[in-house]
């Protein structure tokens, strides 16, 4: 299993833009694992509760991205797990000790009208009726989800007050100058079910609304990002 | 000198083409357009028009896409059909609207104007801006039932469509941003600022005795809700109506606040005689039933009720009659019979 996420992590490397002479540039890439298998359509997983689900959607938003202590940029970036995964920012050549984003965007853009680029709401992780960008979205099928059609659907947002569902997250990177171009950071939905706190599919099988509990699964982001690999 | 001739007419062709080219390439730039606010009026909470610079081709290119039924998913259902121009933009004696494949919605369609001063939108509040309003009615299964996709390719098939948005946003180009901002430049401009009670503002014309002595009434018993000048504090509360078949807790669907169950945006008071039924559900039909509910009609000792209305409204016949006739004078008809505002043709209402 290791070998194939390798495979996978060399496959996109080479398909990412090389550096372009005279101009450092990172490239940042999100590999999306669950039960230690990369995230594919039409596979199946188990979280720690011994739930059997696959996964049809998985997209959240990062934003505020920042290489030690250069400022961060304001490109906001969709990860789709079945689509664009990684993206590309400028770097210096000096020592990087963290990398940190947001995942999320600022609650500016969720009250500042309509967008575009990755906020367009064609991305279909806008809140229409109740205002707001969905920070995170997973959606598949469970077995034990007593959902209708024993549907999964985790859409996390809400950016107002005691509703927020972005948080920021700080990988630390080796202490020494980045002769690597490529940053690989693993999103390991394991630890969405089993964070700070505890998430089952049968006791919530849809969570589309921004409140208690999706504050509640945003504070299990903060364990699921781990940097995999530099190259 | 027939081949001159030739090459004269030629010649001629060619300079009437470049001409023609030029025309098209020079088409002229949108045309701003100022947004005035009514002398007397309080500055909007944020300039809408900001981030989206008010246009009279932006204005005509929302104005088309609020009149045009085909951004709905049968074609039948355009924002005109729920918000009609000659009942201030609401939908004329109906409880609930109509959706696409006869479905209903839930709650009574809000009369249109003003809107630039809103800080949210809905009968909950859930919508924090113009520019994304549209997209609730554009997508609820129950009002034009269509997708984004859908709507885009419509527009973008639409030679005319395309033309209009290059015309306002300079470049080529159709997406849901400039589709959203264009009607928001129209919704945004409906402005109804020229009622019986805004000439007398302005020392126009004199009220009568009548509607003297009805705004007497309306400022002691209306106004802590209903504030002048836009007729609406934009508060949300619990006017007594209770909960309605359709379970619907209003304001708490948002915020999850308990304290929230039950509370209403205070509509505007303005062009109220235009927009029968009344309440977020339309079930009080008529104006005088809506002043006999707050006469009579609130359980005034619900622990959850406005604190404004826990003190009952006392009013005789006459000073019903009286506030009646104030509340008539706050209708525009010059706003309900704009052409601006109306549409361009003659457009069938089929509700």
């Amino acid at each position: 299993m290791k070998n194939k996420i390798l495979f996978f992590m060399l496959i996109v490397t080479s398909s990412l833009s090389s550096i372009a002479d005279g101009q450092q540039q990172m490239n940042i890439v999100f590999v999306n694992t669950a039960d230690n298998k990369l995230i594919v359509h039409d596979s199946m997983y188990q979280n720690a509760w011994g739930e059997i689900y696959q996964i049809q959607k998985l997209k959240y938003y990062i934003s505020e991205v920042k290489l030690g202590t250069a400022l961060p940029g304001p490109e906001i970036y969709l990860i789709n797990a079945f689509g664009n995964a990684g993206f590309t920012i400028p770097a210096s050549t000096h020592t990087i000790d963290s990398i940190s984003f947001l995942i999320g965007v600022d609650s500016l853009y969720h009250v500042s009208g309509a967008q575009e680029g990755s906020l367009d709401p064609l991305n279909d992780m806008y809140w229409a009726w109740n205002s707001g960008y969905v920070t995170f979205k997973l959606e598949g099928i469970a077995e034990s989800s007593p959902a209708p059609l024993h549907k999964m659907e985790q859409h996390i947002g809400g950016f107002a007050g005691n509703q927020k569902t972005m948080r920021r997250i700080v990988l630390p990177l080796l202490n020494e100058p980045a002769t690597y171009d490529t940053i690989f950071i693993e999103m390991n939905l394991d630890k969405y079910w089993q964070g700070i706190h505890h998430i089952s599919i049968q006791q919530s099988p849809v969570l589309t609304l921004p409140g208690k509990e999706a504050v509640y699964a945003a504070d299990n982001f903060s364990g699921m990002f781990s940097i995999k690999r530099v190259y | 000198m027939k081949r001159n001739l030739k090459i004269l007419i030629l010649a001629g062709i060619l300079f009437i083409c470049l001409g023609m080219n030029l025309l098209i390439e020079n088409a002229s730039p949108p045309q701003p357009i100022e947004f005035k606010i009514p002398k007397g009026w309080p500055k909007p909470p944020t300039d809408i028009f900001v981030k989206n610079k008010l246009t009279e081709q932006g204005f005509q290119l929302g104005k088309k896409l609020f009149y045009d039924a085909r951004l709905s998913k049968d074609g039948e259902i355009s924002c005109a059909s729920c918000h009609q121009y000659f009942a201030a933009f609401s939908t004329f004696e109906h409880d609930l609207s109509h959706g696409v494949n006869n479905s209903f919605t839930n709650r009574n369609a809000p009369a249109l104007f003003n809107l630039a001063w809103k800080t949210s939108f809905h009968w909950d509040g859930g919508v924090n801006h113009i520019e994304v309003q549209a997209l609730n009615p554009l997508l609820a299964p129950n009002e034009m039932g269509e997708t984004l996709e859908g709507v885009l390719r419509k527009l973008k098939k639409d030679s005319s469509y395309r033309r209009l948005f290059k015309d306002a946003f300079v470049t080529e180009g159709i997406s849901s941003q400039r589709m959203l901002k264009a009607l928001a430049q129209f919704t945004g401009s409906l402005l109804s600022a020229n009622s019986r009670y805004d000439k007398m503002k302005r020392g126009e014309i004199q009220f009568t005795a009548a509607e003297q002595k009805g705004y007497a009434l309306y400022q002691l018993h209306c106004s802590g809700c209903h504030t002048e000048p836009l007729f609406t504090d934009e508060s949300f509360r619990n006017n007594g109506i209770g909960l309605n078949r359709f379970k619907d807790v209003g304001r708490m669907d948002i915020t999850h606040l308990s304290s929230d169950s039950l509370k209403f945006k205070v509509p505007s008071l303005r062009n109220v005689q235009l927009s029968p039924p009344y309440m977020h559900d339309g079930s009080i039909g008529y104006i005088t039933k809506v002043l006999e509910h707050y006469r009579t009609g609130i359980d005034t000792t619900s622990a959850i009720l406005d604190p404004l209305l826990k003190k009952k409204i006392h009013l005789t016949d006459r000073q019903r009659d009286e506030l009646l006739y104030f509340l008539f004078a706050l209708t525009d008809t010059s706003f309900t019979k704009s052409k601006r505002f109306g549409p361009d043709e003659k457009y069938i209402f089929k509700h």
